[in-house]
């Protein structure tokens, strides 16, 4: 065996994932040459300080428990649609087949505008805006997949909007969009500092394009700060994600964010007929 | 898959479901507990040194289980459920972190040739020198240092020197030859060791250039 060849098994040999003779080779050239038995030393080294120093992590608690309702409530949603099937007198459809009989996938969104790692400061700020907006696209994937359920849904505009100010804790802001409709709302407390007060995410509809408006008091809004001056200066933050879109701006009060799958072009202009 | 088809195929299903009864589901339910519960622990380790914190360590186990339990009919019972519920949070990561910070497939060739460019100039490593890097490193260090890595061979990294699987297992979740998780798992190694160098020089524990400690390296691909 040459070094070149040595080097090709060096991991196996490490973590003897070797066979006897390709083992025995490898070994023979690492008794002869000095450069390749000092690697093999190094690899071994590297190994056993990756495997010492990084612990595993236990699960959190409360992980599994959060796992298990969600599966039950799930489970429940069948049983429930089942029912209301053979219920004549049942007015509200389940969720899905109201949003499914309009055509509509219906997305919460969930904006991960928290974001604490190491490595923020060194992130450029696209790529920070970009990956705090990304929570969005796993949580489009959840609805189309019906995980999540918006809590209100509904044909006509003006039950939502008085369902949304009577549920949500602050003012939020009910934007009209020109050629779109407003088919529901949801609340999630994931991005403010308390439990109770909720960030409200507006959906609207036209055809098969979709916007989102999150929205969320500016003052509870843990967002970066970099990002907070640009829109405290009045910046729409405009940029795409995939065949996605995204904007993030400010009203004074609020932090909007809007996602869709219209382009980013179609998205500014758009918003700026109905601004 | 476009999004129209996601619902098309996701109606299809909820329709199947609907044909389940109550005992039914709740056979299916309990079969899918006592079979993919005790693979979390794995996962989420692997997610939480992938997402580098517990929060989004948290959202992607939960995206994955509820996945699973949604698809939990395409499970083959008798497959390695292990690398099934694996290559589902594989997916979930993908869509969720790699969409959002470069164009997919574009970018990482690139970033895996520039390193191998820096790992191949700089032999930096004296048996002298590395005593001070392993002796000096801590957890933390450890753990940047690994997460600097290009994706593909901080996976193999994860899978093998944290959590310890055998190189058939990590071929097995990523769909990749066993020779491959070999070579990604030595030069994932080595990166690490350069980042680690790094860091050892950064604190002062070792000096002069990576050159200072020259030594031939036939080691070039
Ligand atoms: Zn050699
Ligand atoms: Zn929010």
């Amino acid at each position: 065996m040459d070094c070149r060849q040595t080097r090709e098994v060096l991991s196996a040999l490490v973590d003897n994932e070797i066979d006897e003779t390709t083992k025995r080779e490898a070994e023979e050239h690492i008794w002869r040459c000095a450069t390749c038995r000092t690697e093999f030393e190094l690899e071994k080294k590297t190994k056993d300080l990756i495997r010492t120093r990084v612990k595993l992590i236990n699960i959190p608690q409360e992980l599994v428990q959060n796992i298990l309702t969600q599966i039950r409530t799930i489970q429940d949603g069948y049983e429930s649609s089942v029912k209301f099937k053979t219920d004549p007198n049942q007015k509200v459809k389940p969720w899905l087949e109201v949003a499914f009989s309009v055509g509509v996938a219906l997305v919460v969104i969930s904006l991960s505008l928290v974001l604490i790692t190491v490595y923020e400061n060194k992130m450029a700020q696209k790529e920070l805006i970009a990956k705090e907006v990304s929570g969005i696209l796993s949580h489009f994937d959840s609805i189309a997949n019906g995980f999540v359920k918006p809590e209100i849904i509904s044909d006509d505009p003006n039950i939502i909007t008085s369902q949304v100010y009577l549920k949500a804790e602050f003012t939020p802001w009910v934007m009209q969009i020109p050629n779109f409709k407003m088919v529901g709302a949801s609340f999630n407390a994931r991005h403010s500092n308390s439990e109770i007060e909720k960030c409200v995410n507006l959906i609207y509809r036209s055809g098969d394009k979709l916007i989102f408006l999150h929205q969320i008091p500016l003052h509870r809004a843990r967002i970066h700060e970099d990002v907070k001056k640009r829109i405290s200066k009045g910046e729409w933050i405009y940029d795409s994600i995939g065949d996605d879109s995204f904007v993030i701006w400010g009203t004074g009060e609020l932090l909007c964010c809007a996602v869709s799958n219209l382009s980013k072009e179609e998205l500014e202009q758009v918003l700026k007929q109905s601004w | 898959m476009k999004l129209k088809d996601k619902i098309k195929e996701f109606i299809k299903q909820e329709k199947k479901d609907r044909k389940l009864s109550d005992e039914e589901l709740l056979k299916r339910q309990k079969e899918f507990e006592a079979e993919a519960l005790p693979h979390m622990q794995f996962l989420y380790n692997f997610a939480y040194r992938m997402t580098g914190n517990e929060e989004d360590a948290k959202d992607l186990i939960q995206e994955t289980y509820l996945k699973a339990f949604r698809f939990w009919d395409k499970y083959e019972p008798g497959t390695n459920i292990k690398a099934w519920l694996f290559k589902i949070m594989k997916n979930s990561y993908i869509n969720k972190y790699r969409k959002a910070t470069k164009e997919p497939g574009k970018v990482d060739y690139d970033e895996v040739q520039n390193f191998y460019e820096t790992v191949r100039d700089e032999s930096f490593e004296t048996s002298d020198l590395q005593e001070h890097i392993f002796e000096n490193i801590f957890e933390d260090e450890v753990i940047e240092a690994l997460a600097k890595l290009p994706e593909e061979f901080r996976t193999v990294v994860i899978l093998a020197d944290i959590e310890g699987q055998t190189y058939e297992e990590i071929a097995e979740f990523l769909d990749i030859p066993i020779g491959t998780v070999r070579s990604r798992l030595h030069r994932g190694r080595k990166m690490l060791r350069k980042n680690l160098f790094e860091f050892a020089k950064r604190k002062g524990y070792i000096k002069g250039k990576p050159e200072d400690y020259d030594l031939k390296d036939p080691d070039k691909d």
